[in-house]
């Protein structure tokens, strides 16, 4: 079996999670989690101070249910899964704040663009992801 | 939003539907000072063309040529 980052679900409610690094154009990199939502349509959405920190490049901002939403290219890798992308991600302190009312430590929400790039799946006790199969 | 990413947000709309037409599907494009600066097939190597032209800055605006961004999103929590 390859590579995979298994997670207990956390928080309260218990959600699922991953664990992701970001990293900035300088190569500074923060190891952050992040409550799954494979009903999320946005690959990832961070607080405002986290996208000012590791935006590469800015990009098409859209509205939200919780406001507006900042767009910007971030890094992502899991380096246990040798993933390393650059992928559209927005900003947003509301969401965030909800977030992280499941558990205080989470940075932030991923969505399902963030999981196609991945394979997934969970049982009763874990949530788990793993390098997409070559071919 | 700064006033370079709004001036660049508005350029992007405008020639929104040209992308899809200009550039193959997927393309990167760069906006800066509402204006196209750049494009590439990928995102490192539109970086080092922005390199070149001295633009390798976190406010350069970047889209990919066809891909439909939405003007709103509903998420449910």
């Amino acid at each position: 079996m390859g590579a995979q980052q298994k997670n207990i679900y956390r928080g309260e409610p218990a959600r699922a999670w991953i664990r992701l690094h970001l990293v900035s154009a300088g190569n500074e990199w923060r190891e952050c989690d992040f409550l799954v939502d494979t009903g999320n349509p946005c690959a990832i959405i961070v607080d405002a101070s986290t996208m000012r920190g590791f935006v590469w490049r800015g990009s098409v901002s859209t509205d939200s249910n919780f406001g507006a939403l900042e767009a910007g290219w971030l890094r992502l890798a899991i380096p246990e899964l040798e993933f390393d992308v650059k992928t559209l991600g927005y900003a947003s302190d509301k969401l965030v704040d909800v977030v992280k009312r499941s558990d205080p430590k989470f940075a932030g929400l991923v969505g399902l663009p963030l999981l196609r790039m991945l394979e997934y799946g969970g049982n009763g006790g874990h949530f788990w992801v793993k390098a997409p199969a070559s071919g | 939003m700064t006033s370079n990413q709004a001036k660049n947000q508005r350029a992007y709309r405008e020639v929104e539907a040209e992308l899809g037409a200009r550039y193959p599907y997927g393309h990167f494009v760069a906006f800066d000072g509402g204006r196209i600066v750049a494009d590439a097939p990928d995102f490192d190597r539109l970086t080092e063309a922005l390199d070149a032209i001295g633009k390798d800055r976190s406010d350069v605006f970047v889209v990919q040529a066809g891909v439909k961004y939405p003007d709103e999103v509903f998420i449910l929590l």
